[in-house]
């Protein structure tokens, strides 16, 4: 069946020609050039050209698209975290300083607390800081089971892609042990789209939680974390609603990160550095350049093995 | 009030979520299928109480040749380290030999940017698979008004690999004489011999 190879061509060469004209011309695909256009291998505008050249017309786009503003994508005046919040006490220089700035803002927070009940006739600030506490807790715990269409109710438009970024094949553990302070509202804004009284409005909460967090990759290996490791987590989470909808929901919409912050865990897993393409030269230089490119690639393969 | 207007149209501008939501379909526009079965274990995640041995399915589909080109390379390249079984393609003269080693590259490349497999050598070849593909018909003139078929094909390349170091003994091994003694001495002694004593 797998044996050697038949002779396959003819004693005689002479009509050569005429029996190849026997056989019948087929145009075969060429899977391979898909296969490498699928991959972005062949640039869009190779493939247009080559589609021009054969005279197939590009097929005809569905261009019409609902427009739907359902949240704004940024936070308006964001919300500035004291620096060592959580630690300087009100009697400290710091502290007291924090405090005179707050009271300095305090017209601004008013103004905007009175345009948001203009809308929300029954909000109360304090009602609201629970209320945002547990939204917190259900939209994570929908992202740790990675219900998206649940997540996808609880949280804004614009975070959802930020907060699913990278979980896609992972185990997440995530458990919210209790509060060390209770939540408190910090920072309330409005604003209006295009039109006056189309209003949205966000408010900033300030939750002092105990977390754990694992990550777990495809095959059950941990990322990063741990699930028996309780933090202290201090985090300034806006919370937007669309006011001029009947039908707008509180959702969770963006973290504020301050500058302030202590720099991230690094991860547990360590992978080999990926060859970088050292940046084109001008031309005078290439010839002398690629020689001595090729060798730290050489010197990683022997590192991989 | 100022802070009232900033900056409305940009955040305005940002906030169009226009994009619908695409089904996934099986084929590219290409016809290339883009999730073939065998691929999608890669999606199937393993909780943490139950880890396994980090593996990557690879297939390449719709590659030239039937699968009798195809077979005999496959059978020479399971079990072996990945690094082997690309160095067996890469002096193997066959021409399907060319796209068994793509398949073992590319499988290699994805394994490592995707999967978390942090070295690209310490793999090995668990599975190899070979499988019929696309066929074309073609037609052949014969005398008297006579017509032949000639089938052009294409077959798909399935590639398993997972991580650590090849296993001894993939295929069951031969035999060595002292245990082909040992097995002919068992077989002696089990046998049943009509009226005997």
């Amino acid at each position: 069946m797998f044996g050697g190879a038949m002779n396959n061509r003819h004693r005689d060469p002479k009509w050569k020609k005429h029996r190849a004209n026997k056989v019948f011309k087929v145009k075969l695909p060429d899977f391979e050039k898909f296969r490498d256009v699928a991959d972005g291998k062949i640039a869009r505008n190779e493939v247009r050209r080559e589609m021009k050249k054969r005279g197939i017309a590009p097929c005809r786009k569905w261009d019409e698209k609902p427009i739907f503003f359902s949240t704004l994508t940024g936070v308006i005046e964001p919300y500035v975290p004291p620096e060592g919040d959580g630690k300087a006490s009100l009697l400290s220089k710091s502290g007291a300083l924090q405090k005179m700035e707050q009271l300095q803002k305090k017209s601004v927070f008013t103004w905007h607390l009175r345009k948001l009940k203009q809308f929300e006739t029954d909000f109360s600030i304090a009602d609201f800081a629970s209320e945002a506490n547990d939204l917190y807790i259900k939209a994570h715990e929908a992202l740790a089971e990675q219900d998206q269409d649940k997540l996808f109710s609880l949280v804004t438009e614009a975070a959802y892609p930020e907060m699913m970024a990278n979980v896609e094949h992972k185990t997440l553990r995530w458990q919210m042990l209790g509060s060390l302070e209770p939540a408190r509202v910090v920072h309330i804004r409005t604003q209006s789209l295009l039109t006056n009284d189309n209003t949205f409005a966000q408010v900033t909460v300030r939750l002092h939680t105990q977390q754990t967090l694992a990550v777990y990759d495809r095959f059950g290996r941990l990322l990063h974390g741990s699930e028996v490791l309780v933090k202290d987590v201090l985090e300034y989470v806006v919370f937007e609603k669309h006011i001029a909808n009947l039908y707008g929901q509180w959702r969770l919409h963006a973290k504020i990160i301050p500058d302030w912050k202590a720099s991230k865990e690094p991860s547990k897993r360590t992978f080999v550095e990926p060859e970088v393409e050292a940046p084109e030269e001008t031309s005078e230089s290439t010839e002398t350049t690629t020689p001595g490119a090729e060798e730290p690639k050489a010197a990683q393969g022997e590192a991989r093995t | 009030m100022l802070h009232m207007l900033a900056k409305p149209i940009e955040l305005a501008a940002r906030s169009l979520h226009t994009s619908s939501r695409v089904l996934a379909s099986k084929k590219n526009e290409f016809g290339i299928s883009l999730n073939p079965k065998w691929t999608r274990v890669n999606e199937k995640v393993h909780p943490p109480e139950q880890p396994v041995t980090p593996y990557v399915q690879y297939a390449r589909t719709d590659v030239r040749g039937g699968v009798k080109k195809y077979l005999p390379l496959v059978w020479k390249i399971r079990g072996l380290s990945i690094d082997d079984a690309i160095a067996q393609m890469d002096f193997d003269v066959h021409k399907a030999a060319k796209e068994v080693k793509k398949a073992l590259e590319e499988a290699r490349r994805i394994a490592v940017s995707e999967h978390n497999i942090e070295y690209g050598s310490n793999m090995w070849v668990a599975e190899a698979t070979v499988s019929k593909g696309t066929h074309f018909k073609g037609v052949r003139r014969h005398s008297r008004a006579r017509y032949g078929e000639i089938a052009y094909k294409f077959s798909s390349v399935q590639i398993r690999l997972e991580e650590g170091k090849p296993p001894k003994h993939y295929y069951v091994p031969d035999l060595t004489p002292e245990q082909k003694l040992q097995q002919f001495k068992m077989e002696l002694d089990r046998r049943f011999v009509e009226y005997s004593i």
